[in-house]
């Protein structure tokens, strides 16, 4: 486990020797993630990336569990009680927003800037938002809250409303042992739902789990070495994407520089964060702007559509070629293989759905 | 460090049961050392005008007047040393509760307590240095969501860029083209991440450290808690690189600070102590 910690805390040799020291009257560190059901709340999968949420900071509980989904399912986090989370981030569409809505519709019916993504697995990324802008989990409703597109409210008055509803008060209680609501635990309760929002039972996992490639068929098999050989320089790993930030070509002026808007940098212009593609099956529509409805589009795109600028992403014009050639036998097979991607336990799992 | 973590370890089990009978580390006396921060543009001493009719009384270096309606900054890890191999670091720590965040202080001006501190469990001895940082960095943001002077509702947090702003000075200035010729410049930005593999660095980090000398040795002992002066001139802040209000009064991202952040360490000098 890859824990971004104080440095204070554990700094080598001498500070674990005072934590023996110390072990011996303090109180013990509980960590272990022990809810009341038989299942673990959270478990990262062997096969997925470290887990880069600060699990020692925010040990996760089934009372902080269920506080958090309370609040993601709650709109009293917007300025006139109409918004939640889960009004863009829908569990069936594995917390992508729905196809109708390609730009996330905030408040007063305010048209966002972004397809809001898919909330699977953020335990394990480094940091979030297309553009990589909030660099831990905790950080992330704080952008939602705030935005004036999107929930349109301060973070202190939404711990106001908290604080004036006994009910809040004492689950707050109950998760945290604390009398006053404050934003950090309101917070960190979010993050403990949106760190076991872990998808990982499709069938490429059973895949990726075992390394046996009987589980897909033949069209699957072929998908995945093309996938393989044309798609995952960028898209790697098992959650098919390096976390990097890049251009890849839809656009030759950019109306949304993102991630130039994080380091001010124009070498940066219209670059986005390698988005997962796990459940793509689920998440349309697609890119950053949500402007292509299907994945024969996207493949369209990368074959023959993507445009020259700049920053345009250098694994996408090699050898004096624009984009990546794929006859159309190849996109057949890689459409059967992002299939395999789709996990439906995940999106159909009564443990993130409301317990009311 | 270790000497804190020493100490750590005793302020545990004395908590814990005064009958142990464990065996206890020797505990080294400790005393307190008092920071005050002493706010001045120029030879003046800072007031703040909230009045938007108030005069423009300071001036910058090329004569542009203003006048400063808030003033704060965030210092954190506070080290004292000493000439004998002195060294007393600030305990640092991070977590949700207001009582888990330690040392890390917001000063702003309008809050005169704010601007004196009381360091404590400072190891008897003589110091004749102060190390601090000035913004909250890595350690203070990394660590997630977090209570006290962090709580993000004090409205000194960066949602779009997820960071904690490190110093803010605003108010009013004659060249401003703004409404009211209000001027805000917010100094933030603390990412120090590696570049990818053939790219040059492109975040900006403007947390600075500050090393200022006492003009005398302090000693902390029985009864001796000394008082040390900080002086830090906004004014100076402004002698940034390119400033000029009549284009730079919207200070909101951190290569737009970069420049007031390279003059923080102009900015602060020792004062003057009490023994």
């Amino acid at each position: 486990m890859d824990i971004r910690t104080n440095k204070y805390r554990f700094e080598g040799g001498l500070w674990v020797a005072l934590f023996l020291l110390l072990s011996a009257c303090a109180r013990p560190s509980d960590n272990e993630v022990v809810p009341e059901q038989n299942e673990p709340l959270f478990e990262a999968p062997a096969h997925f990336p470290p887990v880069t949420y600060t699990l020692d900071n925010n040990p996760i509980t089934q009372a902080g569990f269920d506080l958090g989904k309370q609040l993601f399912f709650d709109p009293i986090l917007s300025r006139d009680q109409s918004v939640s989370c889960n009004t863009c981030h829908v569990q069936s569409l594995a917390f992508a927003d729905t196809p109708a809505h390609p730009i996330s519709i905030g408040i007063d019916g305010r048209i966002g800037k972004r397809n809001a993504p898919s909330l699977a697995n953020m335990a394990f990324f480094p940091d979030f938002f297309l553009d990589g802008g909030v660099n831990h989990l905790d950080f992330v409703a704080i952008n939602a809250i705030e935005l004036e597109f999107e929930m349109d409210e301060s973070l202190g008055n939404v711990v106001d409303k908290l604080n004036n509803n006994s009910e809040y008060r004492s689950r707050f209680k109950t998760a945290f042992d604390i009398d006053s609501i404050t934003a950090p635990f309101m917070l960190q309760a979010l993050s403990q739902y949106m760190v076991c929002l872990v998808s990982d039972n499709s069938k490429y996992d059973t895949y990726a789990r075992t390394g046996n490639l009987s589980v897909f068929s033949t069209l699957e098999q072929r998908g995945l070495e093309i996938f393989e050989g044309k798609c995952a320089s960028c898209h790697s790993g098992t959650l098919q994407t390096d976390f990097s930030y890049r251009n890849n070509g839809l656009d030759t002026s950019f109306a949304d520089l993102g991630r130039a808007l994080i380091t001010e940098s124009d070498s940066d212009n219209g670059k986005f964060r390698v988005p997962s593609l796990r459940n793509i099956g689920l998440t349309a529509p697609y890119m950053h702007d949500g402007r292509f409805g299907t994945i024969d589009e996207v493949l369209n795109h990368y074959s023959q559509g993507v445009k020259a600028s700049a920053t345009l992403d250098p694994l996408l014009q090699q050898n004096g070629q624009l984009g990546i050639l794929l006859s159309t036998e190849e996109k057949e097979a890689l459409k059967a293989f992002f299939a395999t991607l789709t996990d439906s336990e995940f999106r159909r799992n009564p443990k993130f759905q409301p317990n009311d | 460090m270790a000497m804190a973590a020493g100490l750590f370890v005793m302020a545990a089990c004395e908590k814990k049961d005064n009958t142990d009978t464990t065996p206890q580390i020797a505990q080294e006396p400790t005393g307190n050392f008092m920071v005050e921060f002493e706010h001045k543009v120029g030879d003046r001493a800072l007031t703040l005008d909230l009045d938007t009719a108030a005069p423009m009384k300071y001036q910058t270096t090329n004569g542009q007047g203003f006048n400063v309606s808030s003033f704060g900054y965030f210092v954190s890890e506070i080290k004292l040393s000493g000439p004998n191999g002195e060294l007393f670091e600030d305990e640092v720590n991070v977590g949700p509760a207001a009582e888990d965040v330690q040392g890390y202080y917001h000063i702003q001006h309008q809050i005169p307590g704010s601007r004196m501190l009381s360091l404590s469990n400072v190891p008897y001895g003589t110091y004749d240095q102060i190390t601090f940082t000035l913004g909250v960095n890595e350690t203070g943001i990394e660590a997630g969501a977090a209570g006290g002077v962090l709580d993000p509702t004090n409205g000194w947090f960066w949602n779009w860029n997820a960071g904690y702003i490190g110093l803010i000075l605003e108010g009013r200035a004659a060249e401003a083209e703004s409404e009211g010729q209000r001027y805000e410049i917010h100094v933030g930005g603390w990412k120090d991440i590696a570049p990818a593999e053939g790219e040059s660095q492109k975040f900006v980090n403007n947390i600075k450290t500050i090393t200022l000398n006492f003009d005398a040795p302090l000693i902390v002992g029985e009864n001796l808690q000394p008082m040390s002066h900080i002086i830090l001139d906004a004014g100076k802040l402004l002698d940034a690189s390119g400033h000029d209000f009549k284009t730079r009064f919207s200070v909101h991202a951190p290569k737009a600070g970069q420049p007031y952040a390279n003059q923080i360490p102009l900015a602060f000098s020792y004062g003057h102590s009490h023994q």
